[in-house]
């Protein structure tokens, strides 16, 4: 298989489903999304990939839970000149206190979609965790490591999705 | 790492699937050479940097559907020199009678895999696809390409500026047990392709 320029992946990445593909801009809006953050090894892709709900995702990570925020607002905008897919959170710093002694080293997002799927959640994973103003991270918090109910802060929840050329950099 | 569930994962593939590979099928389908393919990349690599000039056509887009419906001189092109330089193996028959009302897809959310039917025979143009035409050798790769005429802006960073590009997905053709996306029994000439049956996916994750 051979292919040139396939386009529109981040045109579509929005919780509802982005009919206009690949030229319309969506901008949009979501409440009630959930993140939970995990002490220990991330695990591996195929392992996270098998995670069907956040039910499911709370039950097998219990052990390792370490925080939790939920019903946040992300915001999705698209630059269309950039074909680049934005999700961001609200400025404001949430509170977000340690329901376990140890260190943070990864987190999943839970998705709030337009149209729920009974018993299914769209759920990103990632280690790329910074604290305060470490603008390289998918996510940034207050601190990595505390004891249970010291308090913590989720800061920041960026993430810029780029479509680039296959051509770029030859 | 950036990893994403299988529910994830399904939701947004089949979303891209059906948008990108869906209109491509409708829109053209051709039996190609790895050397016409070649020749459509290095316009898009010119048009990428910003220096593509040809006298054959007025801009990427136009020279892309000019190639594909054979309106474009090649031997211009070889005098130009910047795109090709020899259309040795360059080879490229639109298949026809496509028929809407033949063509289905199916998405299986526990694999996120994408099945694409197409049950009417279609035709390959210019009376037929000939081996022999690639120099009487069989070493020539063989595409089934699913084009669509736009084009879109891409960032170049370097440049930082906005480029137009085309795009295009290609499946391998075969023989049978040659591992190709879409293989046949051993045939001299290529007149019709009875039926297609694709079946493709994205990976498990984003990045």
């Amino acid at each position: 298989m051979r292919v040139l320029n396939f386009y529109g992946t981040t045109s579509c990445l929005v919780p509802t489903l982005n009919a206009s593909l690949p030229f319309v801009e969506v901008n949009s809006d979501y409440a009630n999304n959930n993140i939970y953050f995990f002490k220990g090894e991330i695990p591996d892709a195929d392992t996270l990939n098998g995670i069907v709900s956040q039910t499911s995702l709370l039950t097998t990570y219990a052990d390792v839970l370490m925080g939790q925020v939920t019903a946040f607002t992300l915001h999705y905008s698209q630059n269309n000149t950039k074909l680049q897919r934005i999700i961001k959170k609200d400025p404001d710093v949430l509170e977000m206190p340690y329901l376990a002694d140890g260190t943070i080293t990864w987190f999943a997002l839970c998705l709030n979609e337009g149209t729920p799927e009974a018993g299914k959640t769209p759920i990103i994973f990632s280690d790329s965790i910074g604290i305060h103003e470490d603008d390289g991270k998918f996510v940034t918090i207050e601190t990595f490591t505390g004891t249970t109910g010291t308090m913590n802060l989720f800061r920041e929840l960026s993430l810029i999705l780029t479509e680039i050329s296959n051509l770029e950099g030859i | 790492m950036f990893a994403v569930n299988n529910y994830f994962n399904s939701k947004y593939n089949k979303i891209l699937l059906e948008n990108f590979i869906n209109n491509r099928i409708s829109s053209g389908m051709y039996l190609v050479t790895g050397k016409f393919l070649d020749m459509f990349d290095k316009a898009n690599l010119l048009a990428f940097n910003d220096t593509f000039t040809t006298s054959t056509a007025t801009s990427l887009l136009a020279f892309c559907n000019g190639i594909f419906d054979k309106t474009i001189n090649l031997d211009t092109l070889i005098t130009e020199g910047n795109i090709i330089t020899s259309k040795s193996a360059i080879e490229c028959h639109k298949l026809t009678n496509y028929n809407s009302s033949y063509h289905s897809m199916s998405f299986d959310t526990a694999t996120s895999v994408m099945t694409i039917n197409y049950s009417m025979p279609l035709y390959v143009s210019d009376g037929g696809f000939f081996r022999d035409e690639l120099n009487n050798t069989l070493t020539e790769q063989l595409y089934l390409v699913l084009y669509n005429p736009t084009d879109i802006g891409y960032w170049n960073n370097a440049l930082s500026k906005s480029v137009r590009q085309t795009t295009y997905v290609a499946f391998t053709v075969g023989d049978t047990g040659t591992g190709a996306d879409l293989q046949f029994d051993h045939t001299d000439k290529i007149e019709y392709i009875d039926s297609i049956a694709i079946k493709v996916r994205l990976p498990k994750s984003l990045l």
